[in-house]
């Protein structure tokens, strides 16, 4: 990739394709209110992939739900944010305005496509109305012709044939590239793939990466990929975004990330993954239980399960900035300097936690 | 990434033999938060007594005619008094009396046919779902037919050649309305004898009827008392309306269908005789709905309000 | 595709090709089987208690007039001839005469199908007029007063006796304010008071499915994919979510129809309604069991066929029932 990689995670630039800025987000539940997402901003640059990494629950895909206004409200609700598309925030724009850009400049591929996908209405017709409604000069057999050509560029085998079945006739994967071929059917400024391949099996998981690739290229859309997947985000992403318990806690260069991480959960979800290098290590799930959002930890959300806290009272009292700390990077850790030999310093003191049960990525 | 482990005991969502119990403190605080289960479980509660207790609730003997008593408005208007809260019918009976114990017949057909129904209905269901295959074909197969068939006009055909009265139409009545329980407890069981504790117990030998009985009769109680509460208050208006017809239960004995019936010959005149009788069948079917769906939404959210139907 | 239907080897299914053909006649064969079923038990129902003529003939008959009775009537044949003489009368529509009038038992019955059938559409047409504009409402605008009022509405509708509310919409509309006949008849203003008193119970649960069929159906993926295509509101809704949440509605208003047809029975009687139901009543009153018969066996076949179109509206619906049969 030759574009230059965005300095910033953080508000501000003013020349990103999207900017998330300050975003809070929380539920309403019978038990209290609980903040799903809690002061984050990230942006994505043209023509460039920022991964967002974190476990379920860490508010990713709920980041990613608001720009498009798709969160239910009730229960949930923007307390505070903006985000900042071609000159408008999106959270202010009006509902006619913001059906013109969902499906239009800002398309999103979602997790699961055994149910994305409406079982009742065959599969070219509910592509042709993603094409149709953003074309309205478009007749009923252009919109046919241009379904057919989308369906035959994700590789959809007979695409005359295929266009008239419907969802349940299709696979896991083909329905997956149907949403994909829906996503670019407008040629949007911004694709959101929101766990893409997690529900897919591994081996359509590939072919279907490759779709997005190639629907990435051909658009040359901001894309901005959400994934606990550590493998697919290093294959993808140019930029990492790390999200944890509803907060950003690291964002840096993809190689910077995964060369030297910069934050101790980064550090422990890439321990926690098989290794990327053909060196076999064991592997060293997260000590701990993933947060409770409805009672966080105090502090630093990651304290609890932090192999560099050491027993230091600060991180159990106060929330650690999301600050810059070297040329595109940012972290959120009283102590990431501490972090700066390769491949952390933090493993000699980790001896006591290997071998236990925890919580890994997955 | 994902590392499969084999099914465990532990590995079940519900322990086993007990209907899941999970929550179930928020679940009570959730119920009494609920005025319309409250209101129907109140309802219920004070038809329930007034059945029980009738011969001492009621002010007079629900058969006695008074002629010099007779057609007296309720108290609240003009030449009704409080000795006859609601009035006097065309031989003098005393009409609170008379709805008093028609409690009793409504109370008994509704319970005695669902009783008959569950009894059929569950042993259906938990066959067809258990040994599945032909047997399971079979008996829902003769559920499909049977829903086809119109079964009130039947009732209403077994009741003239039974001849009328209770017991034929509890007995009519408690035949008809077998299938719903057998398609939820059929849809239940099969789900549940795939549990992990189930195939436990299979594994280790444990007879079919044990496992049954231990396993899965827990499973689907909840579903079954559900489906028997809405079912109640069908019942109540089904016999209401055989008697209505007067077909059911037969004078004296005034059951709430045959006081509609009756009055209805002098709504110009006497309005409340009709009524009155048909707002304490409202009410107590309204009571019974409130209370059952309030327990479907706490006992088996997932039972919705298809009735177990497709 | 066909490892479904394979399990059923008496569907005559596997012997055609297209599948939507092949499901039609696989409902058609089930609609026969089950008019067999209801010969069966209108059949038996003379011989609940044993003894036919004894049923039929007044009680005052001498046993000589029965035992002459039965040699005429062909009861004291063996019990399968007489199925047999019943299934053949029964599929030429040949049910023999009236036991009252000496009419043709079939003919009687037939004359009345056809105000029955216009009170049972008007009724149902009513009851989804009312139900999905209502029901529609209600989800929208879950947990408001409007919702809390259409759901008590409908949980009054589902409680109240049919019977009981004929009576009372008698009492209100044509006692008190005269506005409308207290006789029902198939013309426009016969017909408002009883098909309001038939319809309600239908209005009422449809009402009720149709709310939480489109609440379950609001949090579907597909309707967020749905929204993330851009579509509005009211494509999103109407369209979308409406097609899906119609699929148990209709299953549901196949049963429907068979218990509205039941219920016709007590409100043809309430309103004195010159249809079929009114008629069987009265034949059941004079133990006129031949009209009674052949009431119950038009009625059967009515049922199945409504129950047919039921389904084929409902493969229409939903594209994936032709694979997996029901």
């Amino acid at each position: 990739m030759s574009h230059f990689v965005q300095d910033s995670a953080a508000p501000g630039r003013g020349d990103a394709a999207l900017s998330i800025e300050d975003l809070t987000v929380e539920f309403r539940t019978p038990e209290g209110t609980l903040r799903a997402v809690d002061g984050v901003s990230y942006e994505v640059g043209r023509g460039e992939v920022l991964g967002v990494v974190g476990e379920s629950g860490s508010g990713k895909s709920v980041t990613a739900m608001s720009v498009l206004g798709l969160l239910p409200m009730p229960p949930a609700r923007v307390r505070s944010g903006r985000i900042m598309f071609e000159g408008e925030d999106l959270l202010r724009v009006g509902r006619r305005r913001l059906r013109e850009i969902r499906g239009g400049r800002i398309a999103m591929v979602f997790q699961d496509p055994m149910t994305a996908l409406n079982p009742v209405f065959r599969v070219g017709d509910q592509l042709g109305e993603a094409i149709r409604k953003h074309n309205p000069d478009f007749s009923r057999s252009d919109a046919r012709r241009r379904a057919i050509d989308l369906l035959e560029m994700v590789g959809i085998p007979f695409p005359a044939q295929r266009y008239r079945q419907y969802p349940h006739q299709y696979s896991g994967g083909m329905r997956q590239r149907v949403m994909i071929a829906m996503a670019i059917a407008n040629k949007p400024s911004v694709l959101i793939a929101d766990e893409p391949t997690t529900a897919l099996d591994v081996t359509i998981q590939a072919q279907v990466l490759d779709v997005l690739k190639l629907a990435k290229e051909e658009t040359g859309a901001a894309t901005i990929l959400i994934s606990h997947d550590l493998g697919l985000i290093a294959e993808m992403a140019d930029r990492v975004a790390v999200m944890y318990a509803g907060r950003l806690v690291e964002s840096a260069a993809v190689r910077d990330l995964f060369a030297q991480p910069r934050h101790p959960y980064t550090q422990g979800l890439i321990k926690s993954v098989p290794s990327l290098s053909a060196e076999i290590q064991a592997l060293t799930p997260i000590e701990g239980q993933p947060p409770d959002l409805m009672h966080p930890p105090s502090g630093c959300r990651f304290h609890p399960r932090c192999a560099l806290r050491q027993g230091r009272s600060v991180c159990a009292t106060d929330q650690p900035p999301f600050e810059q700390i070297a040329t595109g990077r940012w972290s959120a850790c009283h102590f990431h300097e501490e972090m700066t030999g390769v491949d952390g310093g933090v493993r000699e003191r980790e001896v006591d936690n290997a071998g236990s049960g925890g919580g890994g990525v997955t | 990434m994902t590392i499969d482990t084999p099914p465990t005991l532990e590995d079940g969502q519900a322990p086993p033999a007990t209907v899941s119990r999970t929550g179930s403190r928020s679940k009570m605080r959730q119920f009494r938060r609920n005025f319309g289960a409250m209101f129907g479980l109140t309802v219920i509660v004070v038809v329930c007594l007034m059945a029980l207790f009738a011969p001492w609730v009621a002010p007079y003997d629900p058969t006695a005619q008074v002629l010099l008593n007779r057609n007296r408005p309720p108290f609240w208007m003009d030449g009704g008094t409080f000795d006859h809260v609601l009035g006097t019918d065309q031989l003098g009976r005393d009409l609170f009396s008379r709805i008093v114990y028609g409690a009793r017949i409504s109370l008994f057909v509704g319970i005695a046919t669902v009783l008959i129904q569950t009894s059929i209905g569950v042993t259906v269901g938990l066959i067809a779902g258990y040994r599945r295959g032909w047997v399971d074909t079979l008996f829902m197969r003769i559920a499909d037919v049977w829903l086809a068939i119109p079964f009130l006009v039947l009732a209403i055909a077994v009741a003239v050649i039974l001849g009328p009265g209770v017991m034929n139409t509890v007995l009519v009545l408690g035949l008809v309305g077998w299938v719903t329980y057998a398609r939820v407890v059929r849809a239940e069981v099969l789900t549940v004898r795939e549990r992990d504790y189930v195939l436990a117990a299979r594994s280790i030998g444990t007879p079919a009827l044990r496992i049954v009985r231990q396993h899965i009769v827990p499973n689907v109680m909840a579903s079954v008392l559900v489906v028997g509460t809405l079912q109640i208050s069908r019942m109540i208006i089904a016999e209401a309306s055989l008697s209505f017809l007067g077909l059911g239960v037969q004078p004296p004995n005034p059951a709430w269908g045959s006081m509609i019936s009756e009055g209805r010959d002098r709504l110009g005149q006497q309005w409340w005789l009709a009524t009155m009788p048909g707002l304490a069948l409202m009410l107590t079917t309204l009571g019974i709905n409130l209370l059952g769906d309030s327990m479907r939404d706490i006992l088996d959210p997932k039972l919705g309000p298809k009735e177990g139907g497709a | 595709m066909s490892d479904v239907t394979a399990k059923r080897p008496w569907t005559l299914a596997r012997v055609t090709a297209s599948p939507g053909l092949r499901f039609a006649i696989q409902r058609v064969g089930y609609g026969v089987l089950v008019m067999l079923a209801v010969s069966v038990v209108v059949f038996l129902l003379t011989f609940l208690t044993g003894d036919p003529a004894a049923l039929i003939l007044p009680p005052e008959a001498t046993p000589a007039q029965v035992e002459a009775f039965r040699v005429q009537r062909g009861f004291d044949r063996p019990i399968l001839v007489q199925y047999w003489d019943f299934l053949s009368g029964a599929l030429t529509l040949d049910f023999g005469r009236s036991l009252m009038q000496g009419e043709d038992a079939m003919q009687m019955v037939l004359a009345r199908l056809a105000p029955s059938l216009k009170l049972a559409m008007v009724s149902l047409f009513a009851s989804l007029v009312i139900a999905i504009p209502l029901g529609l409402l209600a989800a929208m605008k879950r947990g408001t007063w409007i919702d809390q009022v259409s759901r008590i509405l409908a949980l009054i509708g589902q409680c109240t006796p049919n019977f009981y509310l004929g009576i009372v919409l008698i009492l209100v509309f044509a006692v008190q304010l005269r506005l409308l006949p207290a006789t029902g008849s198939p013309t426009a203003r016969g017909l408002v008071l009883p098909a309001i008193t038939l319809g309600l119970y239908a209005a009422a649960e449809t009402m009720r499915l149709l709310r939480s069929s489109l609440l379950e159906v609001f949090g579907e993926d597909y309707v967020r994919t749905a929204r993330a295509k851009g579509l509005s509101e009211r494509v999103t809704i109407l369209k979308h979510a409406m097609k899906n949440a119609a699929i148990p509605v209709v299953t549901v208003m196949g049963l429907q129809l068979n218990t509205m047809m039941g219920r016709a029975v007590v409100t043809e009687t309430v309103f004195t309604y010159p249809g079929m139901g009114m008629l069987a009543f009265r034949a059941i009153a004079n133990r006129d069991f031949i009209v009674v018969q052949a009431f119950v066996i038009v009625m059967a076949m009515v049922v199945v066929t409504l129950n047919l179109i039921v389904d084929l509206l409902y493969s229409r619906l939903d594209p994936r029932i032709q694979l997996s049969g029901r």
